[in-house]
């Protein structure tokens, strides 16, 4: 019988990985964060039956990512109406952009791909072959190098209207 | 910018301020399909109960004549038997829905599938309600207003047929609605996650 403890210590390695899902998928802090708590509350409520037959990240990835995709924001919140990020930077500037920034205008665009779409760039950017994704989202091989294919397309397009090379 | 200084930025971004719950009991699990189609029926079997009980004395509140009781109480009888039936099943799914781990498609399809089949139950138990809630009208309607004596037989009978329609047309308003707002929305969610899966 797993302790809560053990649970939580297994967690805290993977907790990053579980903070940029609900990045990806939510926009406002508030949000992410009731994500976030989400997904450990329907961790914990399964890891009973994960059968030790995979490996645990591999369990951990499949049930957040499908807690993300059916999870609902708070209705009242009012949506982010400014950004944080600058617009329209010139080329040589965007050369030296830190990571961070980068990575802001990553979520800013892929904020606003499909659920499904959101979770084939996660697995992509974990480094899961096509192979991989389709177990994980339980779709055709083909069909997982299609649709990832067309949601990196659509990713950059996104970050292109940001004003970014790409 | 491309994807290998994304992929870099995704690998060395840090996660020294993420927090994890002191305790996982304090976690409730808030916004979840699951979560919110379980309140909304705990939240309607109070309303149920509650309308079940005020029904079950009304003859008494609204002074219901003694020749109809015998009948109101049959009928009524009709009503809880129904009722035990359909809240035992929608009991039945309340608790299989708390089960639900979504860690693979084919659990996110049996969600849908699952609470598809008990919109269409909670459909028929509404309608079945009908042709009860009808008769007991009909008996307070027939209790209070002496209406054989002011119409004649085929005047009662046309009465009833628009009582009844009446009656099909508001619970059918009313309950497309509830269902559209209470779980309908989060069916349809869960659908358009499974349509974006297919090939």
């Amino acid at each position: 019988m797993p302790t809560e403890n053990d649970f939580l210590t297994l967690l805290d390695t993977h907790k990053g990985i579980l903070h940029k899902i609900s990045k990806m998928y939510m926009e406002s802090p508030e949000d992410q964060q009731d994500l976030f708590q989400e997904i450990i509350y329907q961790l914990w409520k399964s890891y009973s039956s994960f059968s030790h037959q995979s490996k645990f990240s591999t369990w951990m990835y499949r049930v957040a990512v499908n807690t993300a995709i059916t999870f609902f924001k708070k209705e009242k919140r009012k949506p982010l109406t400014t950004s944080s990020i600058p617009e329209n930077l010139p080329t040589e500037e965007s050369e030296a952009i830190s990571q961070e920034l980068k990575l802001s205008h990553f979520y800013k665009a892929v904020q606003q791909l499909e659920k499904i779409e959101k979770a084939l760039i996660f697995y992509h950017l974990e480094n899961y072959t096509h192979k991989e994704i389709s177990l994980q989202l339980g779709i055709s091989e083909v069909n997982a190098r299609v649709k990832l294919n067309r949601a990196k397309n659509k990713l950059k397009e996104l970050i292109k209207n940001q004003g970014y090379e790409f | 910018m491309n994807f290998d200084d994304i992929q870099a930025a995704w690998n060395q971004e840090g996660n020294e301020n993420i927090q994890l719950p002191a305790a996982l009991s304090d976690l409730k699990g808030k916004n979840s399909p699951v979560k919110k189609i379980r309140s909304a029926m705990r939240t309607e079997l109070i309303f149920q109960l509650f309308g079940m009980i005020v029904v079950g004395f009304s003859p008494q509140i609204l002074g219901l004549h003694s020749n109809f009781q015998l009948a109101f109480y049959m009928t009524y009888g009709f009503l809880i038997i129904i009722s035990i039936y359909y809240l035992i099943r929608f009991y039945f799914f309340y608790n299989r829905l708390y089960n639900y781990t979504l860690n693979s498609k084919e659990s996110l399809y049996s969600l849908y599938y699952d609470i598809k089949v008990n919109i269409e139950m909670y459909r028929s138990f509404n309608y079945a309600l009908i042709p009860i809630l009808v008769i007991m009208t009909s008996l307070y309607l027939v209790a209070k207003i002496p209406l054989a004596s002011l119409m004649d037989q085929s005047h009662l009978l046309t009465l009833g047929v628009i009582i009844l329609a009446i009656s099909t047309i508001i619970i059918y308003g009313f309950l497309e609605f509830g269902i559209k707002l209470s779980y309908g929305r989060y069916l349809k969610e869960i659908g358009s996650i499974l349509d974006q899966l297919k090939e």
